[in-house]
Formats: C-alpha cells, structure tokens, sequence
C-alpha cells in the first residue's frame, strides 16, 4: 500500500469509528423504543375499537329484543302467523297495518340503527317487512332465520342478490304467553354505522388505518385507499394470516398494498372476523429515521474534511516524487514532448530540470526526418484521388440511359454523350452541329418547345428543372424525354446555351397508362385490399381498407407497420411468416381499428414475387365478419339453455330442411322414436312413424297449417314407436323459417314424449265424465223431489184449512150461542183456541204464498217502490197505532219486478222494522237506497233490538226466529219468503246488525235497472 | 481488484445464488390434464382462464388443457370414461348421473346459486312469482325449477300462459313475452345494456336454489390422485378470487378464449356472476350436506335421495378441507 493511502486511512479511521459506533447505539436503542410504543399504541386503539363495535352490536341486539318483547308485537305476530301470507284474511291485513304503521316503521325511522326490519313465520316465509318488496320472500335457508329461531342471533356479513348490497343480520325469536317460538324478528343492521365505527381515526397518526376482514380473508369494510374493496377483495398479509389463525397480536408486515405497516390484529370469534388496525412503518419511524439521516450527515462531513486533510499532508510528501518517476517513464516510452512539473526550487526540482532539458535536445533531432516522410505520401495520395475522380466522372457521363446535350444560342447541337448518340439512334458526328429542335422535335411540338428554349436564352424565365416532350429517334418510334436544364454561362455571365440532362421514360409512361386500370380495380374493390413491403410497413391501401379499419383517408394509413392493424401481434408474425413460408394464407384475424376497438377480418393474403420468384411484397383482401360471427355466437348462446334442459327433460329437437325433404334429430329424439341412423329421416318416414289414427289430421295440419299458412308447430299426436310399435303421445313445437320470397325453407323444433301425462289426462277425463254423468243423475232426482216437496206442502196447507175452519166454525159457534151456559174458564179456552186458530191460518198463509213462489216465474214490470211503499204503509196503519214511530222515506228510484212479490218484500221487512223496534222511543225507521259500483241498493233500516251478527246465517231460513215468540209474533216465514222473491228475482239480501242497535236489511234486484 | 475484495465478493455473490436457490421450489415432474367444461368458452369459465395466464396452474405443477364442451358432448360420460380428468357441471347433472350409476362426484361449487333466472320488463310491473298468474311466460320443456317456484309461491301452470323459447331478446322488448328464462350473467346484462330496465325473480327467493357450475372428478381420482385433485381444485379457487379481485382482467383474458368480443358486456357480466360466486357465507367453491340434500329432494325425488341415493357418493369435501387447511 502506498504511504498516501495509508496516512488518509489512518486518519479517516481515527475521526469516524467512534462516531459510527456510538451513533449506531443510539440509534437501535431510540428504534427499538418507537417501536414499542407503537404497538402499544395500535393495541389500544385495536381494543378501543372492538369495544365500540361490540357496544354497536350489544346496543342494536338489545333494541331488537325489546322491539320483539312489545305486547302488541307480539299479538300482532300471533294473528299473522295463525293465518298466513296467501290469506286475505282481514285480521292478517289489519295486523300487518297495525305492525308496520305502530312498530317496525317507527322503530326504522325514530330509532335508528337499523335499515330494516322483517318478521318471518315459522316456515321461513316473510310475513311483514318494512321493505315491502321483501314480503312473501322465503328465507328458510338463511342462518339468521335458522339461528333467530333459537335465541338472539348476529349473522356475518352477506351479500343477498335480489336486494343488490350487503347486509348484516341480527335476529331474534317472538314468543307467545307460553314461551314457544311463533317467529322471527330480524333486523338489517346499518353497515354504514359499522363502518365509521372502525374507519374513524383516534388521531394519533396519520396512516392510522383500521378494517374489518372476515374470515375467507375477504375485507368487510373498506380499508384506506381501498374505495369499493369490501367482500370483493381478499387480503392475504403476515397480520390477517396469524388473525385467522386465532391470534391476537402485533406484526411489523406489507399490507395489502405492498406497504410495509406496523400492525396490531385482534381475532374476534364471536363474529369471525379480524380487526386490524396498521400504522405505516415510515411514519412511526420517521423521527427514528430523521436522527439517523442527521447522523450520516455528519458522518459524511467529518469523512470529507478527513480525506481533504490527509490529501493535503499526503501531497507535499509524495507527489514530486511520483512526477519524476512518471515523467522518466514517459521519456523511455519515447514521448519526448513530455514535461515534468515543476515545484518549488528543492533537490527535487534540479533534477526535473535536467530531464526537461535532456528530453527537448532529443526532440529537435527526429523532428526533421519525420516530416520529410510525411509529405512524400500525402502527395501520392492526391495524384491517385485526382485520377479515381476523373475516371468517375467518365463513367457517371457515359451512363446507361441517362443523356448529356449541350445546345447552343443558336439551337445547334455542341456536345452529346455517348448514351444520348445511342438513344437517338445515330452517330455522334452526325449529330454534332445539327438544329436539335428541327431534327429531334416532332413538327406538332416544335414551336412550343422553342418558344421555351428561347425564353430561357433571353433570361425571361429561370431554368426549368424538369420538362418531358417527344424526341424524334432516326429508324424508330419516338421517345419520351424527362429532362434537367441548366444554362451555361461564357466568363462575362452571358448565356451562351443549355445543358441539359434527359432520362428515357417511355416505358415507364406506357406502363402507367396500362397501369391505372389496375389502380382503378384495387381502389375500387369491396374489398379491404392493402399491399406491405417485405419488412412490414404499409404501401399500398384502398378505401374500403380505410373505411373498415376507421380512417379519414388512405394517406393516414400508407408508411404505417402492417401490426398496427392487427389485435394480437403475436398472431400477426404467423401470419406473415406462413405467407413468406408458402406463399399465401388465408383465414381469420382479430383487426384493430383506429379507434381501438377490433373486428373479425376474414382474410386472403399472399407474397407478390418478381420474375425471378422472390418476394417483393405482401398482397391482402380482407372482408368483415364480425356481423356473421355475433349472429353465430346469439344462436349458440340460445341453444345452450335449451340443450341444458334437453339432457335433463329428454326432449328431441330436429331441424327439417324442408326444400332438401331431409331432417336431423338429436339423440334423445332418436330414442323417442325408436329410431336409428337407418331410419328414413324425411316427412314421409315422419307420417310412417305417426299412428294410424292421427295420420290423416297430421297430414292435413302439416300440409295446411305450416306449409300453406306458415304457422308455428305445437300439436300433440300420437305415434307407433319404430322399436316396439309401441303407442306414444307426443308434443311437437316447431319454428318456421321463411326466406324473402316467402317460401318455408326449414323448422326447427322440439318432441317430448308426453305418454304419461297424457295418460293421467285421458284418466281424469274419464272420471270427469263419469262424475257429469252422475251430477246429471243427481240434478234430475233432485228436482223431481223438489217438485213432489212443494206440491206435497201446497196439499197439505190446503187440506190443514179445510179442519181449522171447521174447528174456528164450532168455537164460534160455541161462543155465540151458549157462551151463558159456560163456566168463565171454559169462555177463556174458546178465546184461545180461537187466536190460535188464526195464528195457524196466517201461518199456513205465509206457507202457501212461500210455496207458490218457487213455482211461478216473477211476471217482471217497470214498478215505482215509491208507490208500493205508501201502499204497504197503508196496509201497515194498523200496527202503527199508539205508536210513536218516525218515517224516514227517501225518493226510491224505479225497478223491474214482479209488483205483488215486491209488495210483499217491502211489507214482510216493514213490518219487521216496525215490529222490532217496538221497545225504542221514539222508533225510527229509514226506507230509501243508496248506489255502490254502478249498482242499485235498497233498504229499510231500524233502531230496534236487532240480533248479534253470529246468527246472521240463520235469519232467513223458513221457521228460523232469533228471538222468543213471546217478546215478538210471526210464523218465522216471513224472511225466508222475502229471501225466495229476491232470488227469483235475480238480486242479493243481506242484513247488518248489532243487539239493540238496530238492523239493516239491504237488498238488490238483478237485472235490468231503469233509472227514469 | 486485491485479494480480500476478490473473496469478500465472492461470498457475497453465494450467498445471494443460495438465498435465490431457497426461494424456487424443488421442481417436480409437470402433470399433464385435460378440463372439460360445460360450454364453448365464456365468462362463466373465468376463473380458470385466470389461473393459467397468472400461473397458478403451473406453480402447482400442472399443464392444464380448458376443453369446450357443448351440444356435441357428454361431459359426464368423457369424464367418467377418463378420457378428461376433470369436468365442469351442474348439480342437476350429476345428481341425475349419479342416480344413473355414474361414479362422478363434484368436489367444489363455482357457482352457490345458479345464473338461471326469471325477468321482465320493469315496466311490466311484475316482480315476483305471483305476478306470473296470466302472463305469458316463457318456459323450457321440464324446468322443475319454475314448477316448484311457482308451487312455493301457490301458483299452479295451468295459471300461466307457457310460450316455448325464443331465441331473440327483441320479443321480450316488443312484448311477444311477458317473462323470459336466462342467465342472470347473460340475457340479463345484455338488455340492460340493450337499455332496458329489468325486473329479477330470482329462485333462491322462493325456496328453491341449485349449484351451477361443479368441480367434478371421478371416484377412482379423488380416492387414488387426491394429490393431483387438490393442486387442480387450490388453483382454480386462485384463480376465481383473482377474477373476484379484478374483474377488468378477468374479462380481458376472457375475451382471449372465447369468441365474445364486447369486452364491456364481458365485464358487466363478470361484475354480475361475483355474488354468485362468493357472498360472504363460506370460502370460495364450499359446500353444504344440507343443500345437496334440499337439491336432491327438489331436483330428483324426496324418496330417491331417502332411500337410494347417498349424497357421500354425489360430492365430497375432502379435496376443499385439504385446499382451505381446515381439520377434518
């Protein structure tokens, strides 16, 4: 080592071990410190939090319950799951009303906490839900719903897909008196509390970051920076890892973002879920890391002045040294016009000197020689350019194809290259000195191309740099010359002719003019065609290429890689390399227009090649067929759902080409039929396979209802199968397709086997008739004894009269004329037989006229019940005597009715009115009608004693009274009469009452109503 | 360069070549397998697609060939013969093969409710299985599904006007149907994406539900291979949550299999299939004893699945505890 480096390591060393050392302690002491504290920190706010998310459950568990415990809830519950949803029981409609308005409603919009509430019935079913879409859904396979039936539940965090969001659940029985369950009170906790919850910082740090993961690894609340990531991403971090491994604890991991944290996590097993709460580690290390930047900083000076000292020191003692030995190195290598510096005026210095002055003398001596050597060779060099040059420019004159003409001011020919002699098809000196326009200029050019010539001689215009015209050409056809002018100058810069330079492009004209139709064909072709060069760049495009791909125009797309058009790059190079492989290709690509979106491209390609077959270029016609591939892609789609239930279902579907008389059967069709490949699969060997009896109908249907009128197939028929002759029903559907001129060209359709339900039909057709059969029966039997009934109870009345007169006849004539010769007893008894004689006339009244009705047909009229009311009232004046009874009695509107049988209506009902409202005062009794849904209804209303609603079906039953004939007389008759006109009549009856708070007898008439 | 440095860098370097050596994995022998799936490529295979663009497969040691299934296979049959070493399915199916004697038996559920739904016009106003009473439905031959909803619901067939199926979203728009069967996945994103706003009934609402896509393997595989079985079965579950976490990516590399080129209705319907897939109730792919045995009773007969059918023979969930880690 050399005595430099090691004085600079020697000081370094002693100015920066120390340092580092000390530095270094106290640096992963303070570290270790932090951190420390820092997971102290974060363990805290971990516990903080979980105590707040375990009091936001306590508190919506506890809310839940006590809303559950409510009397009425739970009596509300009781009504509802006694009856169920599907009832339209009025008891389970009030109950629910009363539950949503009284309870759930108020507990969602006043108490908050939860979003919604359901109740579901013990079959899992919802029987109310604040979120009335909710209601009928079933739930039966829910935790909440399974464990709620149990005891006080809180689900974890799921996402419930006909409500598109995530819920959390808390459920909780409802009980009846006994204590058994009757249903369950669930409740969709409001996740957005949860998440403030956990996502609010305590305000310590600021990356304080604290989520919820759940126990898939899936984040259940949004973590920061991560908007969205709740149940849709996982996290698989060093801190979840061990939390879901049941641990509690601290960890210095990468978070889910890669980020290095300090983390505290806490397992939370009553819910499964992970709290975590991460600090990122270079905020919590930051002061840390500040010191510690400090220290380098003063590392690093005191290592700067430390090296600039010992640079110093170490230069004045060994840097002279060093230069003399570089500098007598240099001289040995013979670089004598090396210098050793010189410093200060030491021993040292003296000896420079002496080198220096050695080194110049040595210098001076070679200096001559080599100069000397050098010129002899540059001059050789010169001499040997300046004859390359020469020869060059013979050549470059003498140029195939390329002409040099010089022509004077007086239009004569002064020089011409050899190439030209050849072009013009003559001998130079023939050339030489000739007029160049009378001799080479068609006559029809001449004066144009002079007129030019003599303009650029007068310097009217400046030298034309191209022009073409014709040139005459001895013993051949005339050539086309593209020239290059330029004037030629004498030494006072008069112009003294031209110099002229020309290219034959006869060829080439011809070429273009032969050309064009082909350019005309590409441009205009339908079809994308495109030309690349070999290494890939686009020359050559037509517009249809440019409308496809979605370009302005053709000059957008020329001078681009032939990649840029396609997809995948990758496909593009097979391509391209099959084409070069084997000349051509063709298929389909994924292109990629301007825009970025692709297409498909169906493609033929192939290499253009010279004559000597190497490739030039690319050739592409290209055609889209994205339509043809998404029309390809809708239809496979659809097959998918109906092949899936095909497999299950065991249905056969068939396409049938009409016009080839040809169809196609899947394999489950096949076995249907009974049939094989072998089988005849046409429409005759279709009609073979249908049954002898369908044959004709299937005949016709097929000819006449799909082939004429172009209706769907869906017929069902009855078939032989081909195996077994077995006979099957089946069930045909079909599509038609039709082409433009209307001709049917195929169906396609399905043919179920549907034998066993046809046979449970045919069954219970069979029964059905039996069943009509016997009702007919029955009905005929039934009516025969109606008649015998009612001509039996018509007799009997009669012949019951004949012996009451009889009876009534002696009484009286035992009262009138020996009432003297009886005791009083005896006179009393004649009185009551007497009454009751009457009693039983009236009912036998009241019997025939309720017999007569169901034998005669209502004679129907227009009738005004105006009219018959004051007629029945008249009859009525008796009974109304003594009393006190006030009349209400509305302007009725007319009917059609038999008049006599709605006089007794009215009169029967009256005088019920005023029969039963005998203990009121005052009585009050209302005649009129009111209209309900276009329909006219009548009624009589009274405040008497009325009946109790139980009873109502029996009050018009004949003999049915609701109340003792001692309070109130009739024969029990009289509704059961009334009931029988209002039927015949086509109307409705029916009574509302309450005990002692009067009736109401509504009824309508059938029929016709006439208003005017 | 002296001697010590030389040395000193030497052992540098080793050490860096041995910690890179710890960090590979021994390498094993590369398993070649064959998946057939239920359908011709599509979004609903995602999560497959995802495991072999981002190597999941191949960190488990496996060269997996994704096979399209379709009208002209019987997955079932290609899977129980050994000619594919695994297969996607349905419930129904492998109920149904199982029944037949099949020895198949799913090892993971993709899908925990089944795409297949039953919409509507929003302004059709019909929302739920009541509604359907009158309506002209559309309906496939057999779907026991619809019967059962319906039933559940107090609605008999004969209530409903049963129209066969269309092919063609446009006879719902113009209303040729009032109710339409589809892929909540499919049919359903593409008319909102038509425009339209849709009503979803969806079954799992009313009582009925049915696992979609299986993860089915032989008997003889799960008992002899369940090594091979589990690294198949962990990478696929990989490969889902990753389409879960970015359903952009997971659409784009669908785009790359099948032939669906709209990468927007790609990802809507990716978005739609992830509440299927995963809500929070289990890990990814798990099953359940008690909802086979509600399936079996719906799908099959309540008697059958009694009397003749062990539904230890119609899945399993050994390979999923290995997968998940969790104690038997």
């Amino acid at each position: 080592m050399k005595l430099s480096n090691k004085l600079t390591l020697l000081i370094i060393s002693l100015s920066l071990v120390p340092l580092i050392v000390l530095g270094n302690l106290a640096y992963e002491n303070g570290r270790r410190t932090i951190e420390r504290q820092t997971n102290e920190q974060l363990t805290s706010i971990s516990a903080l939090k979980v105590s707040e998310f375990n009091r936001w459950i306590n508190d919506n568990k506890r809310s839940l319950i006590a809303l559950a415990q409510r009397p009425l809830v739970r009596e509300f519950t009781a009504v509802q799951s006694r009856s169920g949803i599907t009832s339209q029981d009025p008891d389970f409609r009030s109950a629910q009303t009363a539950m949503l308005s009284d309870h759930l409603v108020p507990a969602v919009e006043l108490e908050g906490g939860f979003l919604d509430f359901v109740i579901i019935g013990l079959d899992g079913q919802i029987l109310t839900s604040t979120d009335r879409k909710l209601e009928g859904k079933i739930r039966s396979a829910s935790n909440y719903y399974i464990e709620g039936m149990k005891e006080t539940y809180v689900d974890t965090v799921t996402f419930n897909l006909s409500e598109a969001q995530y819920n959390l659940h808390i459920s909780t029985p409802i009980l009846d008196d006994s204590g058994s369950t009757i249903a369950v009170l669930a409740g969709h906790a409001d996740l957005a509390d949860m998440a403030a919850i956990i996502t609010q910082k305590s305000g310590g740090t600021i990356s304080e970051n604290t989520y919820l993961v759940n126990a898939f690894n899936f984040f259940l609340t949004d973590p920061a920076g991560g908007e969205g990531y709740a149940l849709t991403s996982s996290v698989y971090s060093q801190g979840v890892e061990n939390c879901l491994a049941g641990n509690s604890g601290t960890a210095i991991y990468e978070n889910y973002q890669g980020t290095l944290v300090l983390g505290a996590y806490r397992w939370l097993p009553d819910y499964g879920m992970c709290l975590l709460t991460e600090v990122d580690h270079i905020e919590a290390f930051s002061s840390i890391e500040n010191y510690r930047g400090t220290m380098f900083s003063m590392i690093f000076v005191i290592a700067v002045i430390a090296i600039f000292l010992s640079l110093v020191f170490s230069r004045t003692i060994s840097e002279p040294i060093r230069d003399l030995v570089e500098g007598s190195l240099e001289f040995g290598n013979g670089n004598l016009d090396h210098r050793i510096n010189i410093k200060g005026k030491d021993e040292m210095s003296t000896l420079a000197l002496s080198f220096n002055q050695m080194a110049a003398s040595l210098r001076l001596i070679t200096a001559s020689r080599d100069e000397l050597d050098k010129e002899i060779i540059e001059r050789k060099n010169a001499e040997e350019h300046a004859l390359k040059e020469r020869d060059k420019a013979q050549q470059y004159l003498d140029v195939a194809g390329t002409i040099f003409v010089v022509i004077d001011a007086d239009q004569k020919i002064r020089l011409i290259n050899k190439s030209g002699c050849k072009m013009l098809g003559a001998e130079e000196n023939e050339i030489i000195g000739q007029n160049w326009f009378k001799n080479y200029i068609p006559e029809r050019n001449r004066a144009d191309v002079r007129v030019v010539f003599n303009r650029l001689m007068a310097g009217e215009i400046e030298p034309i740099e191209y022009y073409e015209n014709p040139v005459l050409v001895k013993d051949g056809p005339e050539k086309i010359i593209a020239w290059h002018n330029t004037l030629l100058f004498d030494g006072e810069d008069n112009i003294e002719g031209t110099l002229s330079s020309g290219e034959d492009i006869s060829e080439r004209r011809k070429a273009e003019g032969e050309l064009s139709i082909k350019d005309f064909a590409f441009e205009s072709s339908s079809s994308a065609d495109s030309i690349g060069s070999n290494d890939g760049i686009l020359t050559h495009a037509n517009s249809t290429f440019a409308r496809i791909w979605g370009y302005e125009n053709v000059n957008e797309i020329i001078g681009k890689p032939i990649l840029d058009f396609l997809a995948d790059k990758e496909e593009a190079n097979v391509i391209i390399e099959s084409i070069t492989k084997t000349g051509e290709w063709s298929g389909e690509y994924k292109a990629l227009r301007k825009d970025g979106s692709t297409f498909i491209a169906m493609s033929y390609a192939n290499a253009i090649k010279d004559a000597g077959g190497k490739q030039t270029a690319l050739y592409s016609s290209v055609v889209d067929v994205t339509e043809n591939k998404k029309a390809e892609k809708a239809l496979r789609e659809s097959e998918y759902l109906l092949r899936e239930s095909q497999q299950i279902g065991k249905v056969g579907s068939y396409i049938l080409e009409i016009s080839n008389d040809i169809w196609i059967s899947s394999r489950t069709l096949d076995e249907v039929f009974g049939i094989d490949e072998k089988f005849e699969k046409n429409i005759h060997g279709w009609l073979q396979l249908i049954h002898p009896d369908d044959k004709t109908m299937m005949e016709d249907y097929f000819a006449t209802n799909i082939l004429k009128n172009h209706e769907s197939f869906n017929k069902e028929y009855r078939i032989q199968r081909n195996n077994d002759q077995q006979m099957r029903w089946m069930h045909g559907i079909g599509k038609l397709e039709i082409d433009a001129s209307g001709n049917p060209i195929k169906m396609i359709g399905t043919i179920q086997d549907i034998t066993d339900r046809k046979i449970a039909e045919i069954e219970i057709q069979v029964l059905n008739e039996e069943l009509e059969q016997r009702v007919l029966v029955r009905t005929s039997q039934l009516e025969e004894a109606n008649k015998e009934l009612e001509s039996f109870a018509y007799s009997v009345s009669h012949d019951l009269r004949a012996p009451l007169r009889a009876i009534d006849g002696f009484s009286k004539i035992l009262q009138d004329e020996h009432s003297g010769n009886l005791p009083d007893d005896s006179q009393r008894y004649l009185d009551l037989i007497r009454n009751n004689t009457h009693d039983m006339d009236r009912l036998i009244d009241d019997l025939l006229a309720f017999s007569r009705l169901a034998r005669q047909e209502p004679a129907k009229q227009p009738v005004s019940p105006n009219e018959i009311v004051k007629r029945v009232l008249e009859d009525l004046k008796g009974e109304l005597e003594g009393r006190q009874v006030e009349m209400i009695i509305a302007d009725l509107p007319d009917f059609q009715a038999d008049p006599s049988l709605i006089k007794q209506v009215y009169l029967n009902l009256i005088d019920n009115a005023i029969k039963f409202s005998r203990g009121s005062d005052p009585a009050r009794i209302e005649i009129g009608h009111l209209e309900q849904k276009g329909e006219q209804i009548y009624f009589i209303k009274d405040n008497g004693v009325g009946f109790d609603m139980l009873y109502v079906d029996k009050l018009f039953g004949v003999f049915q009274r609701l109340h003792k004939t001692e309070d109130f007389e009739g024969t029990g008759v009289g509704l059961a009469t009334v009931l029988r006109i209002i039927r015949r009549h086509g109307g409705r009856i029916w009574a509302e009452s309450e005990v002692d708070q009067g009736a109401t007898f509504y009824f309508t008439l059938g029929g016709e109503i006439k208003n005017d | 360069m002296n001697k010590t440095t030389k040395s000193l860098l030497f052992i540098f370097l080793g050490v860096l070549i041995i910690s890179g050596c710890s960090s590979i994995t021994p390498s094993q022998a590369v398993d070649e397998i064959s998946v057939r799936l239920k359908w011709t490529h599509g979004v609903q295979f995602a999560g497959l697609y995802i495991a072999e663009e981002q190597g999941f497969f191949a960190e488990e040691g496996l060269s997996v060939t994704l096979k399209e299934g379709g009208l002209d296979f019987n997955e079932l049959e290609l899977v129980a013969s050994g000619q594919d070493d695994f297969g996607i399915l349905g419930a129904q199916s492998i109920l149904g093969g199982r029944s037949d004697g099949v020895p198949v038996k799913a090892v993971a559920t993709i899908f925990q409710i089944s795409p297949s739904v039953y919409f509507s016009l929003a302004e059709s106003g019909i929302e739920r299985p009541e509604d359907f009473t009158g309506k002209r439905v559309m309906v496939f031959p057999n779907d026991k599904i619809l019967v059962i909803m319906l039933n559940n619901m107090g609605v008999n067939m004969d209530q409903i006007i049963a129209l066969p199926p269309s092919n063609d979203l446009a006879s719902l728009y113009v209303g040729e149907e009032d109710v339409w069967t589809g892929y909540v996945t499919n049919q359903v994103v593409r008319a909102r994406l038509d425009g339209y706003e849709i009503n979803v009934i969806y079954p799992s609402d009313y009582g009925i539900f049915e696992y979609g896509d299986c993860i089915i393997a032989t008997d003889d595989m799960i008992q002899n291979n369940p090594e091979l079985t589990e690294r198949f079965v962990r990478a696929a579950m990989q490969g889902w949550r990753y389409a879960i976490e970015h359903p952009d990516e997971a659409a784009a590399v669908t785009a790359q299999y099948s032939d669906v080129e709209d990468e927007v209705f790609l990802f809507e319907s990716m978005k739609a299939q992830i509440p299927l897939i995963h809500n929070g109730e289990a890990p990814i792919g798990w099953m359940v004893l008690e909802d086979w045995q509600t399936m079996c009773e719906i799908l099959l007969n309540p008697s059958h699945c009694e009397s003749e059918l062990e539904l230890s023979d119609v899945f399993t969930l050994q390979i999923l505890k290995a997968v998940y880690g969790i104690e038997e």
